[in-house]
């Protein structure tokens, strides 16, 4: 090959090479960072993977000092056919260190354990951390009038928590319980959210919660005679657990005490399985908007039996929170209830029940709504006593037909029988197990199966009432 | 006076008796093999006008006895034949045995002709100004008027300083008589009682410091020596018209001028000089390596080591000197000149002492070289280049290279070695793996720098850009032709910036391999026989194996980027031709692997062992540059910008210039170019997740093949068309060459604005520094977890964007770098990182607490104001989550925790833990170790004794003398049954079989050094008379390009560059 023929071969082939390059180069590779970014939080409670090691749930309501606002019982159940190793611990917070108990839990035995019989002390976090296994852990509150809420624990701290639903009208006192579990202070400050827009009182500013401690933030000292208060916290440094209650003394005919677990994020679909408008019973939803931008909002009502209402278009501005008397729209009947921000706007959505006479139980009740679906959901109780009623919704949030079935655990029965027949759920509807009718004992952990999505939730009467949305195993997508 | 009757045959009758007033003086002429000059000598003794002057010659061991030669020329004189090789030292010792009476000794040299008055005048002055020892003035024999020394002065570490310029005329402007520290020899006039005080000479000071060592003594015990310039005494110089075996080695010059200074001054002052000496003759070899004495560059260094390792020898010689002292060191200061003279000496050529060839005359020489290359624009170029590299690194050089990435801090020699030897490896959860080679080459920098392992990491990294352009240099020299276009390779080669953006990612191995690349293809071609290069043979074979090896010790990949190399020859033998070297050279790349893995064994063993961990081979990283960022080069905050396309563009010339050879290694080094490219660019274009060397590798690849296409655009822009006028093709094609490299200049010299090339101006280190302090409570590890381009070490990968990796006490040091493959150990701290960051638990601290792990790190830039890493949000939320992490406030940028259920790696616990084939994770993390104490030599309760290593059968631990049961505590890491309270010792049992394989590794080494050194002059002296013809040729070829063209005298860079 001479010069002319080699310089020209050379400079073909480099320019050939060039090209393809640039040819190529023209697709997008899969970046990095869109790997990252998939791993993210998961959003609220979630029954740990068959993979865990451990797990750990942050119980941050509650007290277990005699002169305490709202008596804390720890409950536990056992998603294993196998025994379990449990420790919980209590941080007082101040200089008196953590006091913990280990237990060794037969296989779907549910536990009660009462915080004070482990340390009392006014402000009390709970850390209830498992060992090789699964399990669901809930805790109970009772209030000084003795009426009960029941909700979930944590899975996670996290620096910003949401709650759209309560309120510091006269009668009832709101406090928001930031509990740091962990071995740093967080510092955090504490927004609300009212009929004003945003509030940032500087008593929320920069409060410090140390290390290892719970601190309770009364809200109605802070935002006074607010019909609604949504709350937002965010820590500066450090992260928290985050849950709220009301305690209500009869004032307007409400009494009794709530529970809810805040939310990590907000989002733009929100769900409640299981809402109730029997006679007595009053039910509202909260539409939180924290952000600078305006959210149409519609809320669809899902009555049983496929039908449904109109859905309720509601328009927020920005950093504003609105409140739905929803259960005058499906009076008499149970329902679900679909809260969808139509512009994407991220929302924050609760509800919020109180039960008077003619109800057979009186009592009130907040819950937070779901924003993730799963095809298993666990309860660590149904029933609370004997005469008691309980009852399980799932709503089905598949576009196709499913089945339902539920489960009650025995203690110490690897194989615990399914406790009721499957139900079949057309898409967008719900189905409800009265745990009384299905004869489920207090004691019984509960477990809702289905083969499709769907998003399961619990209501307690008696004694008082509660509302808690269930504990989903690995979610299956929001 | 008398004069006993001297051993040799005497000479004719003596002198008359001197007057009584005049004290008798004896001149002691030492004589070796005289020319002509000794008669000349001889007269100007005779015709002295001082009345009590003796003549004695003192032969030292000549050929031929010169005893007739004398009597004729002086027949006064006596003649004493001093036996052996009595060296000049010696020789006029003789005059202590064989004179007696005399009031002084006039030493002289036997090519020495003194004025008539001379001694006189020296006697005179010695007693006006009370001095022990009185010189003269030398002046050239052969022009009086050229003066040659007045009295001398040294710097602090002996280098001799006349202050005189070369050729100086003597216009009596150095006439006055003053206090020198010393006299030359030639003609040295000593009180006679003095010199019987200091037992003479020292003969050992042979050859070149015996003046000055006298004359040092003398000024210890108090004397003073002088200068009487009107003394005047002509001196032939004639060392070099001596016989060869006459004239001094350079080598023993030298030595003995250290020799002298170890054995003057003070222990207190040599605690200083002797760390200075060491360095600055380090740094005087680095700068005379690319002249002609390259062979002597490293003289004066290695005359540094040789007095170090003669210690008995020194310290004998001192023991006279220091009984006499007197005086202080800092009383001579006044006599010496100061450091900037000994710099002084090297740039204005102020010395003149032949004898000594000490720096001074080195400098001199290569001053004159380097003066005569430095008549071209390329070799301005050069030291321009040389100059802003040094300014560029002036932060390196002041305040350490940071530790990052592959970077890290070198620990003593001590620690070096002993990792070195280490039966077990302390990478990871450690290893019963052979340590890497490397750490050897570590320690040997490390103890040539006196133990400063420190400047040596500095100088490493900073010369390797050096060291790559000398490879550079070579290779375009090979395969480019002339030296202007080599100095260009070398230019380009330092001007792309793979190099900088090594150093400011942190990326040791890849530094290496652009350092030692150059001349692994130069060895790949000639081991080829390519044309332009040496043909096939043995040595650059065996070259190549050698080389190989030292590319694959510091980094491994090195291996494969020399066969990828071979392979390239070989694919684009299609285009260029020469597919029979390119063939030749694939089969000696592939021996050159093979035999540097024999070289490199055990530890070879090692990389064989990492099939599936490529990460502990340096191949971890998962590339995300695009295609615009690579043929930029730009991996890093260097060089980004136009300034590497213009570099680029500059190569791309070599193809449209180029004819015959230069044309098919244009067409080999674009082809480099483009693989070194697509090495990187390619698996981030297809498959991201798939593991890569460090970015700067390939590009290192394609640097050198920009370089040497570059060099072939200007060699062949004087290939021999006729000049025409105007703007034709050709010239443009020189214009854009020219401004191709002017703006890959201009990216050079902004990036040497910053300093230290990028690199973060501080280290993790630094910050991490108090866990260093907290050893006392135990040994512990830091677990390092986050983006592998920030995570020091080379990291474990754990999936595609988050990798880890574990130091011990402390931010870790390069005993850990090159790490052993993972093992189920490292496995275990794997899936606990994973099973916390996917929320599966919050304990990881109980899950790393058998591996002593105190402190978990995760690093989200390379250092303070370093490049930021990928974000790791899924590692930061997850270990915010655990309960046993508590994070503690450091640096923006470092995420620190503090692990709360940490347990230190040597430990004891009262209580059991779960042993034998547990599962790790759930026994650890259901087992609390708090409260377990460290392990040392104090007793210990009973319980369990932990070793926070990989479990092995090679450790044993014995407990008051018994041998403890041994077994695998959670599974994974050692545990022993203590059942009573006492002292619990730990070893392991491999040191034995790791000191042989260390043996037999050094053998290897030693034979194929010696193999390699064999053929080594040959091969210079083929390569010296090529060279030469090469030079002839271009002399002789008419060249109106050359004579008129930009490019005139780029040939001249031979004496600078090219080897001799």
């Amino acid at each position: 090959m001479n010069d002319r023929a080699r310089r020209l071969a050379g400079i073909v082939v480099l320019g050939v090479v060039v090209a393809g390059a640039v040819v190529l180069s023209q697709d997008d590779p899969e970046s990095l960072a869109v790997v990252v970014a998939h791993r993210d939080a998961p959003d609220g409670p979630s029954v740990p993977s068959e993979r865990s090691v451990s797990s750990a749930w942050y119980c941050a309501e509650g007290t277990s000092a005699a002169t305490g606002r709202a008596r804390e019982t720890v409950i536990i159940g056992n998603l294993e056919p196998r025994r379990l190793d449990v420790s919980m611990t209590v941080m007082p917070g101040g200089e008196t260190p953590p006091q913990s108990e280990d237990y060794r839990l037969a296989p779907y035995e549910q536990r009660r354990v009462e915080v004070a019989g482990i340390a009392e002390a006014p402000e009390p976090g709970v850390v209830v951390e498992v060992f090789g296994g699964r399990a669901v852990v809930e805790h109970e509150i009772q209030a000084i009038t003795d009426e009960v809420a029941v909700g979930q624990c944590s899975r996670s701290a996290s620096p910003t928590w949401y709650f759209a639903e309560g309120s510091t009208e006269r009668g009832a006192e709101d406090w928001l319980a930031l509990f740091n579990p962990f071995g740093d202070d967080a510092i955090v400050d504490v927004t609300f959210l009212d009929d004003g827009g945003l509030q940032t009182p500087e008593a929320g500013q920069a409060v410090v919660v140390p290390r290892r401690s719970r601190i309770s933030v009364p809200v109605h000292e802070v935002a006074r005679r607010q019909g609604q208060v949504g709350v937002l916290v965010k820590a500066r440094t450090g992260r928290i657990v985050a849950e709220r209650s009301e305690i209500f003394d009869g004032t307007d005919a409400r009494i009794g005490i709530t529970l809810a677990l805040g939310a990590t994020s907000m989002a733009p679909r929100w769900r409640f399985p299981i809402m109730d408008a029997g006679d007595g019973t009053a039910e509202s939803l909260s539409i939180a908007n924290f952000t600078p931008d305006p959210a149409r909002v519609t809320v669809r009502v899902l009555l049983d039996g496929a039908a449904s209402l109109q859905p309720e278009t509601v328009d927020l501005t920005g950093n504003a929170i609105e409140r739905l008397e929803i259960g005058a729209r499906a009076s008499g009947s149970a329902y679900a209830v679909e809260v969808t921000s139509m512009n994407d706007t991220p929302i924050v959505a609760g509800a919020f029940g109180a039960w008077a006479t003619p109800s057979p139980v009186a009592g009130v009740a907040t819950t937070q709504g779901n924003i993730v679906a799963s095809a298993k959901w666990a309860f660590a109780v149904g029933r609370l006593e004997n005469d008691g009623e309980a009852v399980i919704s799932a709503l089905n949030v598949s576009n196709k037909p499913i089945t339902v079935q539920l489960y009650a655990y025995t203690r110490g029965d690897p194989d615990s029988p399914a406790s009721a027949p499957a139900e079949a759920v057309p898409p967008g509807e719900r189905v409800s197990f009265s745990l009384r009718d299905r004869d489920v004992r207090p004691d019984q952990v509960i477990v809702v199966s289905a083969d499709g999505p769907i998003v399961a939730g619990r209501e307690i009467l008696g004694p008082g009432a509660s509302l808690a949305p269930g504990v989903p195993f690995p979610p299956l997508g929001r | 006076m008398t004069m006993p009757p001297p051993a040799g045959t005497r000479g004719a009758a003596g002198p008359a008796p001197a007057p009584a007033v005049a004290p008798p003086v004896v001149a002691v002429i030492v004589s070796r093999n005289p020319g002509p000059f000794l008669e000349q000598a001889l007269a100007s003794f005779g015709g002295q006008d001082y009345p009590a002057l003796t003549v004695l010659v003192v032969d030292a061991g000549s050929d031929h006895d010169p005893t007739a030669r004398v009597g004729v020329a002086l027949p006064g004189a006596f003649v004493r034949r001093a036996g052996g090789e009595p060296g000049f030292g010696g020789a006029a010792n003789e005059a202590l045995a064989a004179v007696d009476g005399a009031a002084f000794f006039l030493v002289c040299h036997d090519d020495v002709a003194l004025d008539a008055d001379a001694v006189r005048i020296m006697v005179e002055e010695a007693y006006r100004s009370n001095a022990a020892i009185v010189g003269p003035k030398l002046v050239r024999a052969d022009d009086p008027d050229v003066l040659l020394d007045v009295g001398r002065a040294i710097d602090r570490l002996g280098g001799s300083h006349t202050g005189i310029e070369p050729d100086e005329v003597d216009q009596e402007q150095h006439d006055s008589v003053r206090d020198v520290f010393y006299v030359s020899s030639a003609t040295m006039l000593v009180r006679a009682d003095l010199f019987r005080e200091l037992e003479g000479f020292d003969p050992d000071a042979f050859p070149g410091s015996e003046d000055l060592d006298l004359c040092w003594r003398a000024r210890l015990a108090g004397a003073r020596v002088m200068v009487a310039p009107d003394a005047r005494v002509r001196h032939h110089e004639a060392a070099a018209d001596r016989a060869a075996h006459d004239v001094p080695d350079v080598k023993a010059v030298a030595r003995r001028r250290v020799r002298v200074v170890l054995t003057c001054y003070s222990f207190a002052t040599l605690l200083w000089v002797v760390p200075l000496g060491v360095l600055l003759s380090f740094v005087e070899a680095i700068v005379f390596l690319p002249t002609h004495r390259r062979r002597a560059a490293f003289t004066g260094f290695g005359a540094w080591w040789w007095n170090l390792f003669h210690l008995g020898r020194i310290r004998r010689a001192r023991r006279p000197a220091q009984h006499a002292r007197a005086i202080h060191d800092s009383e001579l200061h006044e006599l010496q000149v100061g450091a900037g003279a000994r710099f002084g000496a090297f740039l204005t050529q102020h010395h003149a002492d032949d004898r000594l060839q000490s720096l001074g005359e080195r400098g001199r020489v290569a001053v004159e070289s380097i003066g005569e290359a430095f008549r071209t624009p390329a070799a301005y170029a050069a030291l321009a280049v040389f100059v802003v590299l040094l300014f560029g690194s002036r932060d390196l050089f002041s305040q350490g290279v940071p530790a990052v990435g592959t970077i890290v801090e070198w620990p003593g020699v001590k620690a070096l070695v002993a990792e070195l030897t280490s039966a077990w490896r302390h990478t990871g959860m450690g290893s019963t793996d052979a340590g890497p080679p490397a750490l050897a080459a570590m320690a040997g920098l490390g103890t040539v720098l006196l133990g400063a392992v420190g400047l040596a990491e500095t100088l490493f990294v900073v010369g390797s850009f050096v060291v790559g352009a000398i490879g550079a240099y070579r290779l375009a020299r090979a395969v480019a032709g002339g030296p202007a276009a080599a100095a260009t390779a070398a230019i380009v080669y330092v001007l792309v910036p793979v190099s900088r953006n090594a150093v400011a990612n942190g990326r040791l191995g890849p530094l290496a391999l652009f350092a030692l690349l150059p001349f692994l293809v130069l060895l790949l071609v000639r081991a080829g026989g390519f044309e332009g290069a040496s043909g096939t043979s043995r040595r650059p074979l065996l070259g190549l194996v050698i080389a190989t090896a030292i590319a694959t010790a510091w980094y491994p990949p090195a291996a494969a980027a020399i066969v990828v190399t071979a392979v390239v020859l070989l694919l684009t033998s299609v285009v260029a031709g020469g597919g029979g070297a390119a063939l030749r050279a694939l089969g000696a790349a592939i021996l050159g692997v093979a035999g540097a893995a024999l070289l490199l064994s055990p530890w070879t063993l090692t990389v064989f062992d990492s099939r599936d961990d490529l990460a502990s081979l340096g191949i971890g990283y998962r590339s995300s540059l695009d295609l615009g960022e690579v043929v930029r080069f730009d991996s890093g905050p260097s060089g980004s910008g136009i300034a590497s396309l213009g570099l680029l563009l500059a190569a791309l010339v070599a193809l449209f210039l180029a004819r015959g050879s230069r044309l098919s290694w244009a067409v080999r080094a674009w082809a480099l170019v483009v693989v070194g490219f697509a090495l990187v660019w390619l698996p981030a274009e297809l498959s991201p997740s798939t593991p890569v060397a460090a970015p700067e590798a390939g590009l290192a690849l394609a640097a050198l093949g920009v370089s040497v296409a570059v060099a072939i655009a200007v060699g062949a822009s004087s290939d021999g068309r006729p000049r025409t006028r105007g703007l034709d093709g050709r010239r443009a094609l020189v214009g854009v060459c020219i401004a191709g490299i002017v703006v890959g200049g201009l990216g050079f010299l902004a990036d040497s604005v910053n300093g230290r090339w990028g690199a973060p101006d501080g280290d993790w280190a630094d910050v991490l520094s108090f866990t260093g302090d907290a050893t006392f409570e135990g040994q512990f590890r830091i677990l390092w977890v986050g983006d592998p381009d920030v995570l020091p070490l080379d990291p474990v990968p754990l999936d595609d964007a988050i990798s880890w990796s574990l130091t011990r006490n402390g931010s870790g040091d390069v005993r850990e770098l090159w790490r052993a493959p993972t093992d189920a150990a490292d496995d275990v701290i794997d899936r606990a990182i994973d099973v916390a960051r996917n929320g599966n638990t919050n304990r990881i601290g109980r899950l790393l607490a058998p591996a002593g792990v105190r402190y978990v790190v995760v690093p989200l830039r390379n250092g303070p104001s370093g490049a930021r890493g990928h974000p790791v949000p899924s590692v930061t939320a997850a270990f915010a989550d655990q309960l046993d992490l508590a994070r503690l406030r450091g640096e923006p940028g470092l995420v620190i925790y503090q692990n709360e259920s940490w347990a230190p790696a040597r430990a004891v616990t009262k209580g059991g833990v779960p042993t034998g084939a547990v599962a790790p994770l759930p026994s650890a993390v259901s087992t609390d170790l708090v409260g377990a104490e460290p392990l040392g030599d104090e007793p210990v309760p009973a319980g369990t004794a932990l070793l926070a290593e990989a479990f092995d059968d090679g450790w044993s631990a014995t407990g008051e003398g018994r041998e403890l049961e041994h077994g695998a505590a959670f599974g994974w890491v050692n545990g022993w049954k203590v059942p009573a309270p006492g002292t619990v010792a730990i070893s392991h049992d491999g040191q034995g079989r790791r000191y042989v394989l260390l043996g037999v590794e050094l053998l290897l080494w030693i034979g194929a050094l010696v193999w390699w050194t064999r053929g080594r002059g040959r091969a210079r002296s083929a390569r010296a008379a090529r060279l030469r013809r090469e030079r002839l040729e271009r002399a002789s070829r008419p060249s109106d390009f050359v004579r008129e063209g930009e490019f005139a005298g780029y040939d001249d860079l031979d004496g600078f560059w090219d080897e001799q």
